[in-house]
This record gives structure tokens, sequence and C-alpha cells, in this order.
């Protein structure tokens, strides 16, 4: 009963949310720049935030974030309002961001470097948390998880990491998680199981832990 | 009116309850946020975007209708060239002396030649 009630209001919120970003669209179309600022900063948290943790490098994601709002700005003309509008924007952003794998991908063939900041390694290029709060053995511990957390996100193969970063940071139904992967739902949480797995495997010492102390 | 929302069974099956352990400590890594100044770049590139589409537009537009227009033009001119060039070729022509060769020698050898050059006949015997 707590839950249907806690749905009912999630939804609620969600189709006014989504009322809203129709509108502004429509502004937009009709020249409303202050509607485009809106817009972004609305959204700019989650697109750049599900970005960078696609990529893991902040300035590619600040680059390919300005990049899906200029389409955003671009198609308001033409876009016509059939499905939601979030949903329509991370396809997106899901486009971008996978065109931007191929590209590392043939890069990485040139080059005899691997792309810094991908893989096993390196650092994950995140801007950390003010850790002043913690004293240092905690702080580093707390980075060191961080970037482990990370590097196993990046581990992940592209779609299985859309769909863990869309479901656990931005909190996207299975039904949209399936719209924006253009996939079914039953692929989407199969998608799912497969990255919790792996994660598990790979975070495995920090699992068995309690939080934030470090693996051994 | 809970048709759409993952049940808990959907959820053990995806492994994504809140209590999984994974779950809780990806929340140890947020997501990143932009910086502050994050909106008023893309604004910027937003409107650079814009207008650099708009003269885009225009030049391809011109260039699409200068094409287009000497196209037509390029059209036209070999049209003209083509209809004035005779349409005969080099052995037509010769093929045309020859046919006009064999009609003199024809004309040589018919008997109904013209009074006034009968006199002059080659093949009239000047003996009689």
């Amino acid at each position: 009963m707590k839950d249907e009630i806690r749905y009912d209001d999630e939804r609620g919120a969600a189709n006014v949310s989504d009322a809203h970003d129709k509108a502004l669209m429509t502004r937009i179309a009709a020249g409303d720049e202050s509607a485009l600022r809106d817009l972004i900063e609305k959204h700019e948290g989650a697109v750049y935030g599900t970005i960078a943790k696609m990529l893991g490098d902040p300035v590619e994601a600040q680059d390919l974030a300005q990049q899906v709002f200029v389409r955003v700005y671009r198609a308001a003309g033409s876009y016509r309002a059939t499905a939601q509008f979030k949903t329509w924007m991370f396809t997106i952003v899901r486009n971008l961001v996978f065109n931007e794998h191929r590209r590392r991908s043939r890069a990485t063939l040139i080059s005899l470097h691997p792309p810094e900041n991908e893989g096993q390694g390196g650092s994950s290029g995140y801007d950390l948390p003010d850790l002043a709060t913690k004293t240092p053995g905690e702080g580093a511990l707390q980075k060191e998880m961080m970037e482990a957390i990370n590097r196993a996100i990046l581990s992940l193969p592209e779609q299985q990491r859309l769909a863990i970063v869309l479901r656990r940071y931005d909190e996207f139904s299975y039904e949209e998680i399936a719209s924006i992967l253009k996939t079914s739902v039953p692929a989407t949480k199969s998608l799912l199981f497969r990255a919790r797995e792996t994660l598990r495997e790979a975070l495995k010492d920090y699992l068995e832990i309690p939080s934030g102390k470090g693996p051994h | 009116m809970k048709a759409d929302f993952p049940n808990d069974d959907d959820l053990r099956e995806a492994g994504l309850d809140e209590n999984d352990p994974v779950w809780r400590l990806l929340a140890e890594s947020p997501r990143p946020e932009p910086d502050a100044w994050f909106a008023v770049r893309t604004l910027a590139r937003c409107r650079y975007a814009m207008a650099g589409a708009e003269s885009h537009g225009i030049s391809f537009g011109r260039i699409w209708r200068w094409t287009l227009g000497g196209g037509l033009g390029l059209c036209l001119a070999v049209l003209l060239v083509t209809q004035q060039i005779p349409a005969t070729s080099p052995t037509d022509l010769k093929q045309q002396k020859v046919q006009a060769a064999f009609e003199v020698m024809a004309n040589l050898d018919s008997p109904e030649t013209d009074s006034t050059s009968s006199s002059t006949s080659t093949w009239q015997d000047s003996s009689d």
C-alpha cells in the first residue's frame, strides 16, 4: 500500500515534469531562449552525469553533454511529443555515447596507447567529493573505492553500462530503459542482471567489508 | 494501478533490490555534477550552432541555386551546339562523294543525253 502511494506520487510528479518539458520544447521552438536555459538547467545533471559515468572522462563528457542540448535545440522545431521527453533526450545521449565508444575503439586500434581513464589501472578522472571531513586514511580508502567502482562500471559492455547507470543513478523504469536501448523489457532486466553480477565479482573485496572501510 | 511498477519479484529477478549490497555500493560513487557554468557555455554553444547552421543553410542554398542554374545553362549550351553540328560524319561525306561520282558515270552511259550537249559527248563517234 505504501509502495503504491509512493509510486503514484512518483508517477504523478514524472507526468508533471514531462508536461513541463514538453511545454519548454514548444517555447524553444517558438524561439524562447529562456526556455532553453530552463531545460538545460533542469537536465544538465542527469545528462552530464550519465555521460561522465559512461565515458569516465569529464572533459569529453562535457563536450558530449553540450552536443546533446544542441541537438535538442535543433530538433525543437520538428519535435513531436509522442514519447516522454526525457526518454527521447536520453536516446540522443545513447546515440552520442555509443558513437563516441566506436570512435574510441577505432582510435585505440590505430594508437599504440590505450585511452586514458578507460579500462584497468587508470584514475577514473571524476571530480571526487570533498573528503576533508574524513581522516587521511579514510579519505584515501574512500577515493580508492570510488575509483574501483568507476573502473568496474567502465569495464562493463556499453549496453549493460548504460542500463545500470540509467537505473541506478537516474532511476529510470525498465520500460524507459528498454525504450532508450531499443530493446525489450525482459532483455533490459537481463542486461541489468548480468551487469550486477559482473560488478559483484569485480567489487567483491569491497562488498565483504562495511562501506567506506577499504578492501583489506 | 500497480501494473507498470516493477514488483518485488521483478526486482529480485533483476537483482536490483535496494537491499542488494552491489546496489548500495554503487551509491558510494555518486554521479558527477557539471560545473556552475555548464548551462551558460551550453547556451552559447547552442546559439553558435544555430547561427552556423543558418549561415551554412544560406550558403548551401546559394550553392544549390548556382549549381542548378549553371547545370541548366550548360545543358542548354550543349543542346544548342549539338543542334548546329552537321549530322554527317566524315564517313558519310566520303560515301556521298562516291555516290556523286557513280551518278556522274551513270549519266555518261545514258542514251538520252541532252540534245545541247550531244555533240560534245565523249562517246559520240566523230568519224561519222
